[in-house]
């Protein structure tokens, strides 16, 4: 295994954090607004909170096999059917969630970008970036993401302050919502954003110091957290709870109203669309870049890089299927909810049985 | 990636692929060949104008008879648009050469107008630019869900654009020409600005207004303007509505009061006042500190403000000389029962059309949950409870400065 350029504990923490911050963050306000309206922020928190007990089951089970992922160390721990099983559930589960994110990333730039270009083309451009970009090794990958980091978290940030005098905190109470129904639905959903991180699983081979997958996904999922909160903050104390339901994407709402005092920067939707492309376009590699990685390992491939093409089709193809945004929210859904289901059910298993087995940290006994 | 042969058709395929795609020339449209409406008035059409010319339909459709709109907008002119303020705003004088260019359309509603509108002219209309709709009173109070949803649904449309409610027919906005200002939305916009910057009204853009639409416990209001001697633009007062439908307006001190209630700041209006053995008194309201709460009172919400009011005084219109501290404190009591007045008025006003432009019914929403649930489920659940809100106002006045002269 090459260790010339290993991936450190902070380029694993970008990796964890541009994963997470994707296609949702334009929409998200709207769905924790209509599970507890004012309670939005909470139900953003409780998604935080089930994102990070999935997210720190699977780093403390990678952990215990620094060298080798979880298509490996899988098979041996509940048989080789079953793991190529859930193998090929995880490869169907991220190549589809692909699909729909370049679909809705298609959905967004139609309406506000180009509404004259073809969504394939749209859809197209960003798939084949994406696919090029897949045919790197895993060192290269986590280079990418920590190149565009920074662009993501600083605009962030930018837009939580700049919007900060259209804040009404009234808005914000009470905080548990007037009638937080669908609490825990909503906090699923928004969950199931964070499930891209599931990437983290790749790394630990390639990582310096392998003990510290557990500290770059805590950091990961934090800061990735915190700034999901910024974000349904200011849409929600910006517009209020029942006119985030209105609107199909608050953030980018927020976003147009923030302006930078004294008309330094009239319009901050500009810059932040291109960082939500760029935010995009990591997520997506992430995703297809664990499909790619994961049937290399499923089929016994010596190369990763001829799926990363072969997959292209059925990516393309489940982009195009739904018919309107109504069928892309209503078929998206229950298949995230599955993927969360997957995601976290999936090493929890392997951790129990790798617990039950006897398995400890293979480090820390070597260092014994 | 050149090496081998696959490299290199991967190459030959890719790239130009790629230049061609990620150019964006798709929605490519040069900025000379864009109609670029600027600002947009709304009428409701006159019976002779009601002429259908069926751009969006092709049998006349019952339910909207007899229900046309007329559309003023006002377009910018490539290349007249002065740019930089040296540059003389085109060559030469006379109507022609204005930067704007104003064109009447009827339609039933704003698409079908807009339709119309794109029927008539050669460059495709972009509404990126829009800044300022005026809508005529007689529309507001027939409701402005069809404006609501257009600019709404419309992704070239900010929510920062002014939404304004003229006291007239709201056309001849389109052609006011300030000399202030080359191009006439631009002064309308201006004008907006430095009022709210001034103090003289709210950040009220269209968005706030939709954003106060859509909460339960808040009705939105607007800008209501008129004009004077042709080419001045009046800001008349506050406009305020109930489920989206025009009820009432203020008068323009009104909109002081109203921001007084608010809490918003810089104060901007000077009242006058007459106070008994000094004479009238002009002040100048500098800042406002309110506190709003809410008390449960036998299981009842109780609003209680809290205002206080920094001023100074800019005139005095008499013999007497405010040159002692119980004359000031003479001209703060006038002031603070002449206030009083006016706050418990704009409430009392708003409450007997049950529109709580205020925002009251937010502040009960998010203190006190378990009462709001419990009562209000839909919005005219709490517009009819506003009718009744026990409202207890307490004003307290401050005189600052009394200028360089006693």
């Amino acid at each position: 295994m090459i260790r010339a350029y290993p991936v450190t504990a902070i380029r694993a923490t970008a990796v964890v954090i541009s994963t997470i911050i994707g296609v949702g963050v334009l929409s998200f306000p709207k769905i924790a607004a209509e599970a507890a309206d004012s309670g939005a922020p909470l139900v953003t928190l409780a998604a935080v909170g089930i994102a990070f007990a999935g997210l720190v089951i699977l780093a403390v089970l990678v952990r215990r096999y620094p060298k080798e992922n979880i298509m490996q160390f899988g098979g041996r721990l509940i048989g080789k059917r079953v793991a190529r099983c859930f193998n090929l559930l995880l490869i169907l589960f991220f190549a589809t969630s692909t699909g729909l994110s370049l679909r809705e990333f298609g959905e967004v730039v139609i309406e506000v970008l180009l509404p004259e270009t073809p969504i394939k083309f749209t859809i197209m451009v960003l798939l084949l970036i994406t696919v090029i970009s897949c045919r790197c090794t895993v060192i290269k990958f986590s280079y990418v993401h920590s190149f565009y980091l920074p662009s993501i978290v600083a605009i962030s940030f930018v837009m939580f302050f700049a919007s900060l005098k259209n804040y009404d905190t009234v808005n914000l109470m009470p905080i548990i919502g007037n009638h937080p129904d669908g609490f825990w639905k909503g906090a699923m959903s928004i969950a199931a954003l964070f499930q891209s991180a599931f990437v983290l699983c790749l790394l630990i081979p390639y990582m310096r110091n392998p003990n510290k997958i557990v500290a770059s996904t805590i950091w990961g999922v934090g800061i990735s957290g915190i700034i999901f909160l910024l974000i349904v903050v200011s849409s929600i104390s910006t517009f209020g709870a029942e006119e985030t339901k209105h609107l199909k994407f608050p953030t980018l709402e927020a976003a147009r109203s923030a302006t930078i005092p004294d008309g330094a920067l009239e319009r901050l939707d500009g810059i932040f669309i291109i960082v939500w492309v760029i935010s995009v376009f990591t997520t997506l590699f992430s995703t297809y870049y664990f499909s790619v990685a994961a049937s290399k390992e499923t089929f016994g491939l010596r190369d990763h890089r001829l799926i990363s093409s072969f997959l292209l089709p059925y990516v393309f193809i489940v982009s195009l299927l739904p018919r309107d945004v109504f069928i892309l929210t209503s078929t998206g859904v229950p298949i995230y909810r599955f993927g969360l289901l997957l995601t976290i059910g999936y090493p929890a298993l392997l951790l129990l049985i790798s617990t039950f087995r006897g398995h400890r940290r293979i480090t820390d006994a070597s260092n014994a | 990636m050149l090496r081998t042969l696959k490299g290199f058709l991967v190459f030959v395929v890719l790239v130009p692929t790629m230049v061609s795609v990620l150019t964006g020339c798709w929605d490519k449209l040069e900025i000379e060949d864009r109609a670029l409406i600027l600002a947009m008035a709304v009428d409701k059409a006159s019976p002779e104008e009601q002429v259908d010319e069926h751009v969006t339909h092709v049998k006349p459709i019952k339910s909207l008879q007899g229900k046309m709109i007329r559309l003023t907008v006002q377009i910018a002119v490539p290349g007249r648009v002065p740019l930089g303020p040296g540059e003389s705003s085109g060559a030469g004088e006379g109507a022609s050469n204005l930067p704007v260019w104003v064109v009447k359309v009827f339609g039933y509603t704003i698409d079908d107008a807009l339709n119309t509108l794109q029927q008539q002219i050669a460059d495709p209309r972009t509404l990126i630019h829009l800044r300022v709709i005026v809508v005529s009173e007689e529309v507001a109070k027939s409701g402005l869900g069809d404006v609501n949803d257009y600019f709404r649904r419309n992704p070239q449309v900010r929510r920062s654009t002014w939404l304004l409610i003229s006291d007239r027919e709201a056309a001849p906005f389109m052609d006011v020409a300030p000399p202030l200002e080359r191009v006439p939305a631009l002064y309308l916009l201006a004008m907006l600005q430095k009022a709210n910057d001034m103090g003289k009204f709210p950040a009220d853009f269209v968005g706030e207004f939709w954003s106060s639409e859509s909460k339960l416990g808040q009705e939105g209001y607007l800008p209501f303007v008129s004009i004077r001697q042709k080419e001045n633009i009046l800001l008349k007062g506050l406009a305020y509505f109930k489920d989206s439908k025009m009820v009432g307006h203020t008068n323009a001190l009104e909109i002081g009061v109203f921001m007084g209630i608010m809490g918003y700041n810089p104060g901007g209006y000077s009242p006058l006042v007459e106070v008994p053995d000094i004479g009238v008194v002009i002040l100048n309201v500098l800042r406002r500190d309110t506190k709003r709460q809410i008390k449960m009172i036998d299981g009842e919400p109780h609003v209680f403000l809290n205002i206080k009011m920094e001023t100074s005084i800019d005139e005095v219109l008499s013999e007497a000389t405010i040159d002692s501290e119980s004359k000031l404190k003479k001209v703060e009591e006038e002031f603070r029962h002449t206030s009083y007045d006016a706050f418990e008025n704009l409430i009392r006003r708003t409450q007997k059309v049950n529109s709580d432009i205020f925002g009251f019914g937010e502040l009960i929403r998010a203190h006190e949950r378990s009462y709001w649930n419990e009562h209000v489920k839909s919005e005219s659940d709490w517009e009819r409870l506003y009718g009744e809100l026990p409202i207890t106002t307490t004003v307290k006045v401050v005189v600052r400065r009394i200028g360089l002269t006693e």
